[in-house]
């Protein structure tokens, strides 16, 4: 236990938001900009594959159904910086993806904005897959059946009744990868770098602020992180406020 | 003596190897249906909702060959399977399956063809089953009788070749029960759909099918005309599920003071029936085989109202029972200890009076 007069020393030392952090640069603008449309691109271009994994999973028995479901859960598992490294063998310029989009499109995708998209799609994808699989599952199937005998194709079935009723859980899915996104460090670090104005993401400018002794910038950026975050979860709260309220 | 064919479409569905490995057995059918509504009657879990599933198209099966009027809609042995959606077979399920998040109003709309193909408008079925007043509310908000309104209605709006109904009233008391009936009576005389109905009630059963099929374990156990099942069932198993040994067509003659005078043939019989909807005269009278009390010799008041002067026909063991097949102008059977008949000496020849007491003569509209 610190003694009274340490405590007052620790609180003269801790900086004061209001006093001592300047306002954010144009520089941490840009940051804090590319954090949160990298990471809600990554969360919408996911979607379509998540969701159709997903639905898959929660309806279809097929064989190779446990490895895909393994493989798709690894990124959860594994240290993130490992799969930033398989990424970064696959999107490299001598990867086979890499390759191939070098030479057919001279696109290049490592060290590039392109490469933290790709990063945070294969972190966050596990999250919304779980999540709407399991609102799939909750989907009761007996519904789905008879909206065929009403004449419905599979599209129609999926489209009217399967999504709207698990729209929580995808909503909840969605969400959640994005967070997921705005915090990923490892692997956006192994595959895309810390370039400033390019790659920067806010854990990796935070984690360098660190890095440089520069607390106030860190300082800053926390701020950020947490109202983001914050906003990310009120935000999903309130969607599942507004689907419980009564039609 | 069989009764009239009750109103409305008849077509054939052709159920042949019917092979369907279900957990505690497999279902196995081979059978053709062609009344306007034929019962699968069976215990809970004999394989009925599959048996429905499969003609819908929802289930496939190890074999199966399923043909609805000329069309054939599943046969696996030459690979053709129609998709349940071109099916043209209306479903409604035991839960009703009504999609929670859609108002009333479009969920009789999902499966309205919008190519004017429809053969009965909106306001018809609407005005039929009385949904009109509904069409604004949220699915949650309706009653059971509602619910299973409009589940009928939207099946009917696809216009159907054919009506799978799943115990459409097994959750519904008495009550509502009565109040729904007609309207499936209805359907089958308007729009004359014919349907397929799974049930365990003999009550919906005698009120409303032509033609049964009793379903146990997954096999046919018996078909017939529903008069036919019931009067003669097949085995102790088809028996023991139908619970009623005699059932005879009737006609009511008077009701005063909540008694109901019913002739069976020559044979006036006093019921007590409450629930019977007004204006009924044509009924069934279901009599179980152990309200029946026998004695012999000279008949003396007593309080059964119905002394039934009969002549025995057979005597046979059934279980710790004796069933007494009886000639009281009718058949009627009555089931006695064994001591009770071997107290009264009862051989076939025999004179015995029956007693019935008028509660536990059960009257089904007809």
């Amino acid at each position: 236990m610190p003694s009274q007069h340490e405590k007052q020393d620790l609180a003269a030392n801790a900086p004061n938001p209001h006093l001592v952090l300047p306002p954010m640069s144009a520089e941490e603008w840009q940051i804090v900009w590319f954090t949160a449309w990298v990471s809600a691109l990554s969360t919408v271009l996911i979607l379509p594959f998540g969701l159709a994994i997903a639905w898959l999973l929660a309806r279809h028995d097929w064989p190779g159904k446990s490895i895909v479901e393994t493989l798709i859960s690894l990124p959860l598992v594994m240290p993130p910086v490992a799969t930033g490294l398989i990424l970064l063998k696959m999107f490299g310029r001598r990867g086979t993806i890499g390759g191939f989009l070098h030479e057919t499109l001279r696109l290049d995708i490592v060290f590039t904005w392109r490469a933290v998209l790709i990063a945070l799609g294969v972190m966050s994808f596990p999250l919304l897959v779980r999540s709407a699989r399991v609102a799939f599952e909750e989907v009761n199937p007996r519904l789905e059946q008879i909206a065929r005998t009403l004449g419905a194709g599979d599209v129609r079935v999926f489209f009217t009744i399967t999504a709207p009723l698990a729209v929580r859980g995808i909503l909840g899915g969605m969400i959640l990868s994005f967070a997921r996104a705005l915090g990923e460090f490892g692997a956006t670090i192994m595959v895309a770098g810390n370039i400033p104005g390019q790659t920067s993401t806010l854990s990796l400018s935070i984690f360098q602020s660190v890095q440089l002794g520069q607390d106030t910038d860190a300082f800053r950026l926390l701020g950020i992180s947490t109202i983001l975050a914050f906003v990310a979860v009120w935000t999903s709260e309130w969607l599942m406020r507004q689907r419980k309220a009564p039609r | 003596m069989a009764d009239a064919p009750k109103k409305g479409a008849e077509v054939s569905l052709l159920l042949k190897n019917i092979s369907l490995p279900l957990t505690d057995f497999a279902l196995e059918v081979n059978v053709e249906v062609r009344s306007p509504i034929s019962v699968i009657f069976g215990p809970s879990g004999s394989g009925k909702t599959s048996l429905l599933d499969l003609v819908a198209g929802l289930r496939p099966a190890k074999s199966a060959f399923v043909q609805l009027g000329d069309e054939v809609l599943t046969d696996t042995r030459q690979g053709i399977f129609v998709p349940t959606r071109r099916r043209g077979i209306g479903y409604v399920p035991q839960d009703l399956a009504l999609f929670p998040h859609l108002t009333v109003r479009r969920n009789l709309q999902y499966g309205r063809p919008k190519n004017g193909r429809e053969r009965f408008t909106f306001d018809h079925i609407a005005e039929l089953l009385e949904i009109r007043p509904l069409v604004h509310r949220g699915v949650t908000e309706l009653s059971g009788g509602e619910k299973q309104r409009v589940a009928l209605a939207r099946a009917l709006l696809t216009s159907p070749r054919l009506l799978l109904l799943d115990e459409p009233l097994a959750n519904l008391d008495l009550q509502l029960k009565l109040k729904i009936l007609p309207y499936l009576a209805r359907i089958r005389d308007e729009f004359r759909i014919p349907m397929l109905y799974v049930t365990h009630d003999r009550f919906e059963t005698l009120s409303l099918a032509d033609e049964m099929v009793v379903l146990i374990d997954g096999k046919v156990a018996q078909m017939g005309s529903v008069h036919q099942v019931f009067s003669r069932p097949a085995n102790l198993d088809v028996a023991g599920i139908l619970t009623v040994e005699t059932i005879q067509p009737g006609r009511i003659m008077k009701t005063a003071e909540g008694l109901v005078t019913v002739t069976v043939g020559n044979t006036l019989l006093a019921a007590v029936e409450a629930n019977l909807p007004p204006g009924v005269t044509d009924v069934h009278v279901c009599i179980r085989a152990d309200d029946v009390i026998l004695f012999k010799g000279a008949d003396t008041p007593s309080s059964p109202r119905n002394h039934l002067s009969s002549t025995v026909r057979s005597v046979t063991r059934e279980g710790t029972l004796m069933r007494v097949e009886l000639d009281c102008g009718f058949p009627l059977a009555a089931l006695l200890t064994r001591q009770a008949c071997e107290e009264l000496a009862l051989k076939p020849g025999d004179h015995a009076v029956a007693l019935v007491k008028a509660p536990n003569i059960h009257l089904i509209p007809r």
